[in-house]
Formats: C-alpha cells, sequence, structure tokens
C-alpha cells in the first residue's frame, strides 16, 4: 500500500482548528491597542508600521482579500506608480521598481500590494477581514474607545433577516483608511462630533501632497489616513497613484504610536 | 478703463517690502532696485515677513487660527471656514515654520488677510497713508465677486498684499487650456492634468517659481505705489505696467515702463516730494 502524503485528519479536526484557531486570536484582540479599518495601501502600510513598533495591531476589512485598490494601478492595469519619494517605501520591502520618468516609479501591483500584506503581517498585525466597520464605541467626553463591527455578508441578507447584532472591539486608537467612504469619519459625523467638507472643498491647483499634510489625529481617538482624509478635508481624488497612501500610513502610523504612548502612561 | 487720475492723493515717502512667507519670491532686491528708478525719492526698504518668524507660541497660536478661519471652503458662495479643523490649524503652523511647502491648497479670503496682516505689522507703520506697505504671501488671495471667490494677484489697501500664486493662477489661461484641463482631469492628479493642458494647448502661461515673476512684482509694486499717490493702482493702456492684467497673455506682454500719463502723474509727485 503508498504511503500517504497527508497525515490523517479528521473533518472534524479541521473545523475545530478553525473554530478554535480564530476564537483564540479573536479573544485577544477583543482588545488591542489599534485598530485599522480597512486593508488597502494606507492601512497595511499603518498596521505594519505600528505593529513593527510592538504594539497590538488588529486590521478590519469588509473584503475577503486585502490590499484595496493596491493590486491594480488603473483601469484595470496591474502597474501601480508612485512618485519619488515614496518609492523608497517598495524598495525597502524588496518590491523592485523602474523609473519611468524623473520622480515616476513603476512596479508590478500583485508584488508590491503581496509584498506589503507579507509585511504587515510578519511585523505582528492581526486582520478580521470579511468584517465590516458598524459604529464606533464611544466613552467618557465622547471619546472614542473601540469598534463596533459584524460579518460583511450580513449586510448583504434580506431586510427581515438583518437581525443579527454586532459585536464590540475595545482599542486606544481607531485609524479610518477606509478610503472614499470614510465609514469612521462619517459615522462620528452622523453623531454630530466631527464636521466632513467632502470633495473638492478645496481650492487645489498644485498640492498633491495634502493627503499626507492632513493625516493625523481628527478626534479624540480616531485617526485619519489615506483617502478618508480627502472625504474629510475636502481634498482632491488622487487619480491611480499610490506614493501618497504609503506615506499617510506611515504618518498615521507615527501619530497613532504617539497616542498609544500616552494612553499607557495615562 | 481710464488712466490714472493726474491729481496725486498723497505723496508716500517710503516703500517697505515684506518678503512672502517662506522665501520663493521674486528677486526682492531687484523689485527694490526697480522702484527707486521709478521714484528716486522713495526710501524702498526689504523686510522679512510680520508673521515669520514668531517665537511667541500663544501670538503664533492664534494667528495659525486666524488664517485657518481666513480660508473659503466654498468659493461658489464665498463662505468662510467658522469653524477650522485643528488639522488645518496645524497645516497652518507648519506653514509658518516652512515645514511645509504645500501653499497653494485653500484660497484665502484677501481682505481677511489684510486684517491679520494689519494686527501683526506696526501702527504707525500702517496708519500713515504716505508708508506704502507691501506684503507678499504665497497664499492664493481672493475676493468675493458676485456671490463667488474670485483670485486676485494683488488686493490694494493697506497694506497692499501681493500673491504670488495669485499671479500664476488669477490671470485667465486660454480656453483651449482648460477644456484639455477638464477633460484629462477625471482620475487624474492636477500636476498632470495641468502639464497635459499645458502640452496641448501650446500656451505660455506662469507657473509656480518662474523667473518671470520678478518683473511682474515690479510692475505689480509699481501699481501698489500708484494706489498710494493717485488712488487707482491701474492705467488702461495695454503698453502700461499699471495695465490691470486678466489674462495670462496680458501678464507676460513685455513693457518697457509707465506710459507718458503716468510718468507725468511719477514727476509731479517728485517735485511735491521735494518741495516737502
Amino acid at each position: 500500500m503508498a504511503k500517504k502524503i497527508f497525515a490523517p485528519v479528521g473533518e472534524k479536526e479541521v473545523t475545530r482548528a478553525i473554530v478554535e484557531g480564530f476564537a483564540k486570536q479573536f479573544s485577544e484582540y477583543v482588545d488591542s491597542d489599534c485598530i485599522v479599518v480597512g486593508a488597502g495601501p494606507s492601512g497595511l502600510q499603518a498596521a505594519r508600521d505600528i505593529a513593527a513598533n510592538g504594539h497590538k495591531v488588529l486590521v478590519i476589512e469588509r473584503n475577503n482579500y486585502l490590499g484595496g485598490g493596491f493590486w491594480i494601478g488603473g483601469y484595470l492595469m496591474n502597474k501601480v506608480t508612485l512618485r519619488a519619494p515614496a518609492h523608497e517605501v517598495l524598495t525597502k520591502l524588496g518590491v523592485p521598481v523602474e523609473e519611468y520618468c524623473k520622480g515616476l516609479f513603476v512596479a508590478d501591483g500583485p508584488y508590491a500590494c503581496s509584498r506589503l500584506i507579507l509585511s504587515a503581517c510578519e511585523a505582528g498585525a492581526k486582520f478580521l477581514n470579511m468584517t465590516i466597520f458598524d459604529d464606533v464605541v464611544l466613552r467618557e467626553n465622547n471619546r472614542v474607545a473601540g469598534a463596533v463591527v459584524n460579518w460583511t455578508p450580513v449586510t448583504a441578507l434580506p431586510r427581515e433577516l438583518t437581525c443579527v447584532d454586532p459585536v464590540a472591539l475595545e482599542t486606544k486608537v481607531l485609524i479610518d483608511c477606509t478610503g472614499h467612504d470614510a465609514c469612521v469619519i462619517s459615522r462620528l459625523r452622523d453623531r454630530g462630533l466631527v464636521q466632513m467638507r467632502g470633495f473638492g472643498a478645496m481650492w487645489v491647483e498644485e498640492s498633491e501632497d495634502l493627503v499626507v499634510e492632513y493625516t493625523g489625529v481628527a478626534y479624540p481617538g480616531v485617526i485619519v489616513a489615506g483617502m478618508a482624509t480627502s472625504t474629510m478635508y475636502g481634498l482632491p481624488r488622487m487619480g491611480p497613484t499610490f506614493g501618497a497612501m504609503l506615506l499617510s500610513g506611515k504618518k498615521a502610523a507615527e501619530a497613532a504610536i504617539s497616542w498609544i504612548k500616552e494612553s499607557k502612561t495615562k | 478703463m481710464s488712466a490714472p487720475s493726474k491729481k496725486l492723493l498723497s505723496i508716500p515717502h517710503s516703500v517697505t517690502i515684506y518678503r512672502q512667507e517662506i522665501s520663493a519670491l521674486p528677486d526682492a532686491a531687484a523689485v527694490c532696485e526697480f522702484l527707486k528708478n521709478l521714484a528716486p525719492w522713495l526710501e524702498v526698504t526689504v523686510k522679512d515677513s510680520p508673521v515669520f518668524p514668531m517665537k511667541d507660541k500663544s501670538k503664533k497660536d492664534s494667528l495659525c487660527e486666524l488664517f485657518a478661519r481666513a480660508r473659503i471652503v466654498d468659493p461658489e458662495s464665498f463662505t468662510l471656514n467658522e469653524k477650522p479643523f485643528p488639522a488645518e490649524i496645524q497645516f497652518e503652523m507648519r506653514l509658518l515654520d516652512q515645514s511645509s511647502s504645500a501653499w497653494s491648497s485653500a484660497l484665502y479670503s484677501g481682505h481677511y488677510l489684510a486684517e491679520i496682516f494689519r494686527s501683526v505689522l506696526p501702527k504707525k507703520d500702517w496708519a500713515d497713508f504716505s508708508k506704502v506697505n507691501i506684503v507678499f504671501t504665497d497664499r492664493v488671495v481672493a475676493t468675493r465677486e458676485g456671490n463667488r471667490a474670485h483670485i486676485r494677484y494683488a488686493l490694494f489697501g493697506v497694506p497692499t498684499i501681493i500673491s504670488t500664486a495669485g499671479i500664476v493662477y488669477g490671470p485667465a489661461r486660454s480656453r483651449n487650456y482648460y477644456l484639455v484641463r477638464n477633460a484629462v482631469s477625471a482620475g487624474t492628479n492636477p500636476a498632470l492634468a495641468r502639464a497635459h493642458a499645458k502640452k496641448a494647448s501650446g500656451e505660455d502661461f506662469l507657473e509656480v517659481g518662474d523667473p518671470r515673476l520678478t518683473s511682474i512684482a515690479c510692475n505689480i509694486c509699481s501699481q501698489a505705489l500708484f494706489y498710494h499717490l493717485v488712488g487707482d493702482p491701474f492705467c488702461g493702456r495695454k503698453s502700461c505696467i499699471l495695465f490691470n492684467a486678466h489674462t495670462q497673455a496680458d501678464i507676460l506682454r513685455r513693457r518697457k515702463g509707465l506710459c507718458g500719463a503716468c510718468r507725468l502723474v511719477v514727476a509731479d509727485a517728485e517735485k511735491e516730494a521735494s518741495a516737502l
């Protein structure tokens, strides 16, 4: 009789491994230092840097895949562009980049995106994919202290079946990396806690650095990064170039690390 | 538009040019030299910006909030930023600290900016109409026209504000330029759309850091001087450096100097100044 390739494991062990593995991590991350909402390039970059700094980071992603729009560069073509100096972020991750013209670099989308995901995982960030951000947890003086989440498929259920309560996760700081939707900021806006300018409120001809410039604490316990910054402050849409997303993620991480340190000393 | 009135309103004896809030201004020494040649009796000096550097932290904080409030958040209705975000105030702080160069990101109310500059300039200087004070800024300055905000290259007053970004963006480019830019702008970053439209339209227009800004700044400072001399900064003759340029073609037109009528105004002023 030929030797079997795989170990003799039954279905019940497979199921238990999934349930217990997920539950163990989920239980551990019900309380974290930082929750990053959205696993696009800015969210991944932020999660990576915060986790690399020794903090407990949980990333929530509504899709089953991570990476957001970073897999493709525009018009479904999988080359991503970055303007200097953002290409150095990819170079440090070991992603080959090619200078297309002075100051503009091109990288392979799948290579760049998968490396960024890998780097975030290796730094220690944990992920809850297929999980949708529902609301914020508010504490004294309306400080944000966590996120209310649910399974993404719940949003696709018929109305009569949607009485599926969400659960809450606690954290020291929440980073809104949900792109143009700015889901976290929108929830705060709905409660009358912040203003949102929406697109195009700011007159911009020259500056494309503004997403990075405005990345930072937007509300006590909430940092805004990536294109969510654009929605909040009325900055222009960026087009298919990703440098600002990566640098915004890095800046958000710096702000989060500082926030976490302050929270821990209080 | 008519030539400036020949009736003198005042005889300025000094011009103080405050360098813009960061250093990328047209050559200030060349502007000084130009004004001294134009009106030899004038004492022309260049000083640092009235808002930079500012060491007093509490004054700096309140100044940054004022700048953030001076922003126009809706150009269509000229709505000012009554409740600025903390991030906007911090952004203003970085501008003053010169740790950001993203100047042309917002529109500012010119009148509100003039108020801010008055609050930091010595009153003995700006309250005396015989002292011309010119503040250069990189901020994009606008005033209300109808209900909308309209970008200006200068706001003549006390002090006069000259916006380097306003020189670049205020005078209109060709219709073809805007058509091409709008056609390519969706989903593209603004710099790429602009570069494409410039190439496609074949139009010459000023850009940030353009070396021609110095000679244009000389002309606008002359307009500021005329605002004090006769109450009207402009001359209707296209060949005169006091011509009020509304288009890039106008502002880039080569001009030798003042027209004959405006030279007479200066000659009259010089006579009166020597008699004082």
